[in-house]
């Protein structure tokens, strides 16, 4: 198992890097601006096939699988909503309408992940300890202050359509609760290997946070390929390897 | 004395200061051989141990027989209960327990023949035979005397009468008189294997040692059962009974699921301590998933709930003060 580990990290450091380095090229003029979206489509399509194949294989008795069938299901939609969105840049080489199509995927991806999370929350019975309680409501509490003060705030009186409006707010509060619930999750399992796999979602989902946010402000000038990609493209690999990464202890040899 | 007495371990010792299921435990682990005595006011109980397990007993008074085998071993158990015997124990050589055996589980060579029909020396030749186990008894009017053989070697002989082992073979002069009778077993020693020798149980106390095992497998289920309510498993159970002297031979593991595949004879103290072995195997495993915290607070969850459901049953709270979770090392 460690050397499978080694060998798929190294295989999503390189899913990574491709786009990157084709980005700073398109960045510095050196290729053409359609290059990024492809090599994007190419990582997320490659770590979205490595995800289900290996969650394919895991024992279906587990209690577990049908919270992590959840994960890969909102990762599916996720990979569809990006895929519409490459779409524009690829073949129609043209910026990808917001609000659009793929927002109904991407809204479903928060939707499944929500209930992956919630899955294990009921499945598990956690009970927090008053300390854990305390730092979980005090970074809660300060992050949701900031995201509403500094993010929402903004977004809500600003000039654009109502839609645009509401689907800002809500992927950034989905961001927030996944956050909150991954937290709580990791939290639980610190120590053991499932700690891992939250921890990968967590960054994943982080990621994706600091792309929203960026998102909000920037729109209307996003163009067909922008480095807040870069955080999206980060998020996705990150997810898909969390569902690999628990998958792998549940394989029946 | 129907077996003769060995070397004393313990003699006349009130009952209540024996832990008899420590003991019969302890025979199981030392396989011990030896002859184990009860001593009420007017009869005498004495069991046989060979390897550990009981083939024999008889309860007799002066030489009258009053009980045989399982009814004997309930005579003394119930003496023992009632706290009204004095406990002797003696420690022999498994070859003379050998040597005795067969004159009870095997088929005499000669079987009660007027011992002058027969030359004496003639006979120990016999009986001293390389590879063999033989026993020589001679029934006089007044008692019985048993000349015990193994390997070629002459091991010793008793009397009835007293017990005393002596080292002298002074067979002869037994044969002279007329109203002898002369008995004569022997068995080769791979044939000896193939005796139908049986174990007789202690009675309910050694019916509780497995009743007990199976509580405390029926505690470890539970609490395996537990874990997988919340999505905890391992994949290979049967691998954590790996290196575990007692349960790896005794337990069997199907759908997650450990039962008694075979009868266990050791000691309860040691089968206990591998069950905690094996909770400890099973919690640490799944603390390198889950993390110990998780694993612990659900380990504890899994004790008070099984504790809760058979809060009547003294012998399981009892069973499961050792399995507690601060006993548990993870």
């Amino acid at each position: 198992m460690n050397t499978t580990y080694k060998r798929l990290s190294i295989l999503f450091i390189i899913l990574f890097l491709l786009p990157f380095l084709v980005f700073l090229g398109v960045s510095f003029l050196l290729v053409e601006q359609r290059f990024y979206p492809i090599l994007y489509q190419f990582s997320i399509t490659l770590s979205l096939g490595i995800a289900l194949y290996y969650f394919l294989k895991v024992d279906r008795r587990w209690k577990g699988w049908i919270g992590w069938f959840f994960l890969v299901l909102s990762l599916i939609f996720l990979f569809v909503g990006d895929t519409i969105w490459n779409f524009y840049a690829i073949f129609l080489n043209q910026e990808a309408p917001f609000p659009g199509i793929s927002d109904i995927f991407y809204a479903l991806f928060y939707l499944l992940a929500f209930m992956f999370l919630s899955y294990f929350i009921r499945l598990l019975r956690i009970e927090l300890n008053p300390s854990e309680k305390f730092m979980i409501i005090i970074i809660s509490l300060v992050f949701l202050s900031l995201l509403i003060q500094q993010v929402v705030l903004p977004i809500l009186v600003s000039n654009t359509h109502w839609l645009e409006k509401t689907l800002n707010v809500f992927y950034l509060l989905g961001d927030f609760i996944l956050l909150v619930l991954a937290f709580v999750l990791m939290i639980q399992f610190w120590g053991g290997k499932v700690a891992k796999s939250y921890a990968y979602f967590i960054l994943g989902i982080s990621a994706c946070t600091i792309a929203d946010i960026v998102f909000s402000y920037i729109f209307g000038n996003y163009g067909i390929s922008n480095w807040v990609d870069i955080f999206y493209l980060l998020s996705f690999l990150l997810l898909s390897f969390s569902v690999i990464i628990e998958s792998m202890l549940y394989i029946n040899k | 004395m129907k077996f003769p007495i060995g070397k004393e371990i313990y003699i006349k010792t009130p009952a209540f200061l024996i832990n008899i299921k420590e003991l019969i435990s302890w025979f199981r682990l030392e396989k011990f051989n030896g002859v184990l005595w009860g001593e009420s006011s007017n009869f005498i109980t004495e069991i046989l141990i060979y390897n550990g397990v009981v083939p024999k007993a008889y309860t007799i008074r002066e030489t009258e027989i009053l009980a045989e085998d399982n009814a004997s071993i309930e005579i003394f158990v119930n003496d023992f209960i009632a706290r009204s015997n004095l406990i002797s124990l003696y420690s022999l050589e498994k070859e003379i327990v050998l040597s005795i055996l067969i004159s009870y589980f095997s088929t005499p060579k000669i079987f009660q023949e007027e011992t002058y029909l027969f030359v004496a020396d003639k006979l120990v030749e016999e009986a001293k035979k390389e590879n063999t186990i033989s026993h020589i008894l001679i029934e006089s009017p007044s008692d019985k005397i048993h000349f015990l053989f193994s390997k070629g070697k002459f091991l010793g002989c008793y009397q009835e009468r007293d017990g005393i082992l002596k080292d002298e073979l002074s067979i002869s002069e037994f044969f002279e008189n007329k109203e002898n009778l002369l008995s004569f077993y022997q068995v080769r020693e791979e044939e000896f294997e193939r005796l139908n020798i049986p174990s007789l149980k202690f009675s309910f106390i050694e019916e509780d040692i497995t009743s007990w095992t199976k509580k405390l497998l029926e505690y470890v289920n539970y609490v395996i059962n537990y874990y997988t309510e919340f999505g905890m498993y391992i994949k290979n159970m049967e691998s954590l009974l790996k290196n575990l002297k007692i349960l790896e031979k005794s337990l069997i593991c199907s759908n997650n699921n450990f039962t008694v595949k075979n009868e266990i004879m050791e000691s309860y103290d040691e089968v206990e301590k591998e069950v905690v072995e094996l909770i400890a195997r099973i919690n640490r495993e799944l603390a390198g998933i889950w993390g110990e915290k998780f694993v612990k607070q659900k380990y504890m969850q899994a004790y008070k709930k099984f504790l809760e459901g058979n809060q009547n049953d003294k012998v399981i709270i009892e069973l499961l003060d050792r399995l507690n979770p601060e006993n548990i090392e993870f």
